[in-house]
């Protein structure tokens, strides 16, 4: 059954005499083909736009007929298209709520009152639903531009653009040939505290260019700029100009120029800014450059200039494309779509669009929706990076509004609407099913949780050929590359001083046992100290004695003898105790040593369920191990500087390291075996290994990685 | 009388737009009603309120022994004295409780029943604009007396409102002797009173009425009123209109008291009361008329389809093309093509889905419409959308005009609307 044509209500309307009101002008624009018409309030600054049939009505509305006549006369030539008696009633209550209709006869002045009370109360609850952009009038420009307009004029034509483009050409230029120098270590240099004062203090002159420009575009073609005023945005204050008059204007490159404008200026002042910077030295000048060549290409780039915000690049992309209300339109198109095909819901009344713009509306809707997110979680760990509170209470609002809200308000037209009250029992269950899905996919459904790290293969404890105790190297035993035996001698160290001390702890020795034997007899007391005595002396001759046979160097297992300097070099150099004189290198390696950050340390320590690993340079090929040694405590310095960022591995190292092997946080060690197929495989090669955790679902992956954050934050 | 509040007892009270005293309707969301709902469960926990009117009710005892043995005459003279005081400063507790020690001395004295101190506190709690629970049998009646005295004195009209006609006037006459004792007039409106009655009812000072006579007199006045319910507007028009504009019913809202307030403001509060007339049309009656011989001559298979199940009609392309030739004589709604069209396929749902004897029936030259549930006959509803003209005509009968709404109120908003509200009840939780 269609929607009924004739209404019940009918009798409250049909005498009524209504008539635009005076200060409202109409435009008639095309888009697409298509004719809209634009009707400019001037009285309260707003332009609506209407489609043809709304306006069928609305051009009738002279104050001479009744609403009955006109619908009459309306409904009896347009067959088809005919509105029906409940369309104009909502089309008049429409056109009395936005104050732009009257009617004979005076008109209520205590619902006027309320109606504005209600509006100005609708500005106080739009800025605070907005807190990051509250929006503060203060007085009229129009007069101040006028005036100042002919000393714009000049740039505003052919000569400026073409000024423009040469600019904006040689900025970018110098930004190409600088963008190492440019984009060094942003984050830290623009939020430093330093630093902040100096964007702080450009950004609002940015701004004011920025807004200026809105305004002489409007004026230059004839529009009206009558608010201006600061705007808050994050708590910031930054001069703003409503432009909107420049909706009525019929060219659509006028209307896109107007919005263009700002996004104009902010590239043509980040262009120079950019020159200046690139040949200042370091300075206040280089600092102010800076910033503004930042904020005027960032914000272009990701916020202003973007048509998937709802700022200045939003309006000029619908200008150009000649889609009015572009977001609005594709959200209910995407609405209806699901409605009507998901839902099969049948009563549902289509807002007019053309194939063209229903593609723009299908690409456009699902892109912006997942920009916006994409930008407000970006921008609130940027903050969060250096200020913690302030950046989660950004994230956890903009999650909110965007997400939380919105979700709701579905949810609740899925319930209560009356559109879907013959599908709801279908529309309830693919709305709180596709939730459940999402919400099991995300908490229930196991994925494979792992750990990649980065580890090399490395040499057994015992392949490496230290010093037991110090003395000049005398001889080399063994030969370079020669395979000697577990126990071979390989080097020989001489140190003179050392039987001359053996001796004397031997008469020592001596003196402590004669000592004890005096002790003995005379006196009981003294028989326990020189007891004690001589155990001690005995302990430090026997060390002398190991330290003498230590002397010879043997090799602790069977491999490859390589000393550390060229055999001719080692002889007369002086070794420390546990200093390295060579490596008895076994036939091939037989383990791995991984590098593990503090983060992930404790998974692979408690929930290792199996170990794969790549070779850098035979990545085709998986190789299964298992987990031999692990290391409890966190170490600072890794085994091999392989492993640390400057020289291509994962860990970040302290870049005034000459080594390379100080980390700047902690990590653990592990040691994991190295499969058979790899023993020829050199030592020190580079492995990717991932240990496996099992399955987890993925909210609590994400859950722990933000106890981690917060762990840090606050533990930190 | 104390000063109707503001906001949380701040300010004066917001009147609402009316040539008498009413309050604006409240402006509020969400969140405010529930903060007064919280505002509301915690005070009715905390003691501190019933300390106080346990108090006020000691005070009023002690002023017993004043007033026990003064003779009427006196007592009169006391009541008169106090009514400038009330007059000007109305919260006074000292005012207050002289005032009802000579209510309750005159109570006992007329009507041989003397107030109990439970039932001055109630008095108290119902003046400041409370809802009071008394269990039955505690004597809600006599409660309401001091509370509707002093208010009276003070120069409010006061109206006390009940469930039903018959317990008006019997609470009425119960308490009729006190009010006179005072000087005070007390009306009593029934249904069947004529609006000249009832103006002089509503002058009285306590007024007993019902809440729905009370509710669509308040709709009268303000049909009446029409473009003049701003003060300065009436004014203003009085003076250049001399024909004058017809007297209003009511003097005001400024006091009520409702009994059995739970089965009014929350059993029934929502039942919006409808004031309508039946719009006489004799060019839309002519129109049913005509879609009924129109439909009479189409052809079920070829014109149009019957959908049992979902008790509808659909015009087919042959039945609409049909239409259009045998309306093109005629004028008016006919010319319209939707118009048209939904006109036959109503009159084809009259003579197909609904039946004589099953669906209504004809008595008196009135149809009247079967309850499909119950199988009782419900004199006083009819079909919405014109259907219910549609059988008038298919029967022959005499068409009603349609209803059309003149005034509608829920018991919610216009209650809300006393300056100040009170309210009794045997079963308040």
């Amino acid at each position: 059954m269609t929607e009924a044509f004739l209404s019940t209500l009918w009798y409250r309307v049909a005498e009524l005499r209504p008539r635009l009101r005076a200060h409202v002008t109409v435009y008639r624009h095309r888009y697409r083909g298509q004719p809209w018409y634009v009707l400019h309030d001037h009285g309260a600054g707003r332009v609506h736009r209407f489609t043809p049939a709304p306006y069928l009505l609305i051009g009738q509305f002279d104050g001479s007929r009744s609403v009955d006549e006109i619908w009459r006369s309306i409904a009896e030539t347009r067959d088809e298209d005919a509105p029906s008696q409940d369309d104009v009633i909502q089309l008049l209550s429409r056109l009395h709520q936005q104050d732009l209709i009257q009617y004979k006869g005076s008109p209520d002045v205590s619902e006027l009152l309320q109606r504005n009370d209600r509006q100005t109360r609708q500005v106080v609850k739009q800025n605070l639903l907005n807190p990051l952009s509250i929006r503060v009038p203060l007085w009229d420009p129009d007069a101040f531009l006028t005036r100042t307009l002919p000393f714009v004029q000049p740039l505003l034509g052919r000569f400026g653009l073409l000024l423009w483009i040469l600019v904006v050409a040689a900025g970018v230029l110098t930004a190409g040939l600088n963008w190492d120098r440019l984009t060094y270590n942003i984050a830290d240099r623009m939020l430093a505290t330093s630093n902040l004062f100096i964007t702080l203090s450009t950004y609002p002159l940015l701004k004011a260019a920025h807004e200026l420009m809105h305004g002489y575009l409007t004026k230059k073609w004839g529009g009206e700029v009558r608010e201006m005023g600061i705007m808050f945005l994050v708590f910031f204050p930054v001069p703003y100009v409503d432009a909107s008059a420049a909706a009525a204007f019929r060219n659509k490159w006028h209307r896109a120029a107007v919005s263009a404008g700002g996004i104009v200026v902010e590239v043509f002042v980040a262009a120079i800014a950019i020159m200046v910077w690139a040949d200042a030295e370091q300075g206040i000048v280089s600092a102010f450059a800076y910033n503004l060549a930042l904020i005027g290409g960032i914000s272009t780039l990701l916020v202003n200039g973007n048509p998937l915000l709802k700022f200045d690049g939003y309006y000029v992309l619908t200008d150009l494309l000649e889609i009015p209300n572009l977001t609005n339109r594709a959200n209910l198109y995407l609405g209806y779509l699901i409605q009507r095909y998901v839902f099969g819901a049948r009563r549902l009344r289509q807002t007019p669009s053309t194939p063209g713009e229903r593609v723009w509306f299908l690409i456009y809707a699902p892109a912006a929706f997942v920009y916006r997110i994409l930008i407000m979680i970006s921008i609130a760990l940027f903050v969060a990076s250096s200020y913690f509170v302030v950046g989660v209470l950004i994230a956890l609002w903009s999650i909110f509004n965007a997400v939380i809200k919105p979700l709701f308000k579905h949810v609740r037209h899925v319930m209560t609407s009356p559109k879907l009250r013959k599908v709801r029992r279908r529309a309830q269950w693919w709305t709180f099913g596709s939730m459940a899905v999402l919400a099991g996919l995300i908490l229930a459904l196991p994925l494979p949780l792992r750990t990649d790290a980065e580890g090399v293969i490395w040499l057994p404890d015992s392949a490496y050929v230290r010093a037991s105790t110090s003395g000049f190297v005398e001889r080399v035993e063994a030969k370079r590359a020669s395979s000697v035996a577990e126990g071979a001698p390989l080097v020989r160290l001489v140190e003179p001083t050392l039987s001359a001390r053996a001796r004397s702890l031997d008469a020592r020795v001596r003196e402590m046992r004669l000592r004890l034997l005096a002790a003995e007899a005379t006196d009981r007391v003294k028989t326990g100290i020189a007891r004690l005595q001589l155990q001690e002396v005995q302990a430090e001759r026997d060390r002398e004695v190991q330290r003498v046979m230590d002397l010879e160097v043997r090799a602790r297992s069977a491999g490859r003898f390589e000393p550390v300097l060229a055999p001719d070099d080692l002889p007369g150099r002086f070794v420390e105790e546990g200093q390295l004189i060579g490596y008895v290198l076994p036939d091939a390696a037989d383990r791995i040593r991984v590098v593990v950050p503090q983060e992930d340390a404790a998974l692979v320590r408690d929930r290792l369920t199996g170990v794969e690993l790549k070779v850098v340079g035979y990545l085709e090929q998986r190789y299964v191990s298992s987990m031999i040694r692990a290391v409890p405590s966190a170490v600072g310095t890794l085994p091999s500087p392989a492993l640390g960022q400057a020289c291509g591995g994962r860990i970040l190292v302290d870049p005034t390291d000459e080594a390379g092997t100080t980390a700047m946080e902690p990590f653990f060690v592990f040691d994991i075996a190295l499969p058979e197929a790899l023993r020829n495989i050199p030592f020190g090669t580079r492995v990717l290994v991932r240990f496996e955790h099992g399955n987890e679902p993925m909210g609590a992956q994400i859950a722990r990685r933000v106890r981690q954050l917060f762990l840090r934050r606050f533990g930190a | 009388m104390p000063e109707a509040r503001g906001i949380l007892g701040f300010g004066a009270p917001r009147l609402g737009v009316a040539p008498y005293a009413e309050l604006a309707d409240p402006v509020n969301n969400a969140v405010d009603r529930w903060l007064d709902r919280l505002v509301g469960v915690a005070h009715t926990f905390m003691p501190f309120y019933r300390l106080r009117l346990r108090r006020f009710a000691g005070r009023v005892l002690r002023l017993e022994e004043r007033y026990r043995d003064l003779p009427d005459q006196a007592l009169r003279d006391a009541a008169q004295g106090l009514r400038s005081r009330l007059l000007c400063r109305t919260d006074a507790p000292s005012e207050l409780a002289e005032a009802f020690a000579i209510v309750r001395e005159v109570s006992r004295r007329v009507l041989g029943k003397q107030h109990y101190p439970v039932q001055i506190m109630g008095a108290l709690a119902l003046f400041e604009g409370r809802m009071v629970e008394m269990a039955t049998g505690e004597g809600k009646t006599l409660t309401a007396t001091p509370a509707a005295v002093v208010a009276a004195l003070a120069g409010n009209p006061v109206h006390i409102v009940t469930v039903n006609d018959y317990l008006a006037a019997r609470d009425a006459a119960e308490n009729r002797p006190i009010f006179e004792f005072f000087g005070l007039t007390c009306g009593v409106i029934d249904s069947e009173m004529e609006p000249a009655q009832r103006r002089d009812a509503y002058a009285c000072d306590v007024t007993y009425i019902s809440n729905k006579n009370l509710t669509f007199d308040y709709l009268r006045d303000r049909i009446a009123l029409r473009q003049r319910r701003s003060p300065a507007r009436r004014r203003t028009l009085e003076y250049l209109d001399e024909a004058g504009q017809g007297g209003l019913l009511l003097r005001g809202l400024a006091f009520a008291i409702v009994d059995e307030a739970d089965s009014v403001f929350v059993d029934e509060a929502r039942t919006p009361l409808i004031l309508s007339t039946t719009a006489d049309d004799p060019e839309r009656a002519q129109v049913y008329v005509e879609a009924l011989d129109i439909a009479r001559q189409l052809d079920e298979v070829h014109d149009f389809r019957v959908d049992r199940m979902n008790r509808n009609v659909t015009l087919e392309k042959r039945g609409k093309k049909a239409v259009e030739r045998l309306s093109q004589n005629l004028q008016g709604l006919w010319r319209i093509r939707k118009a048209r069209e939904e006109l036959v396929t109503q009159a084809l749902l009259a003579l197909w889905f609904y039946e004589n004897g099953r669906d209504y029936i004809v008595v008196d030259d009135s149809v009247q419409i079967v309850d499909e549930f119950t199988g009782r006959v419900m004199p006083d509803r009819s079909w919405q959308a014109g259907l219910h003209q549609m059988i008038e005509a298919k029967e022959g009968v005499e068409i009603t005009g349609q209803k059309e709404t003149l005034a509608r109120i829920t018991y919610q908003r216009f209650f809300r609307r006393y300056v100040r509200l009170a309210g009794m009840t045997g079963t308040g939780t």
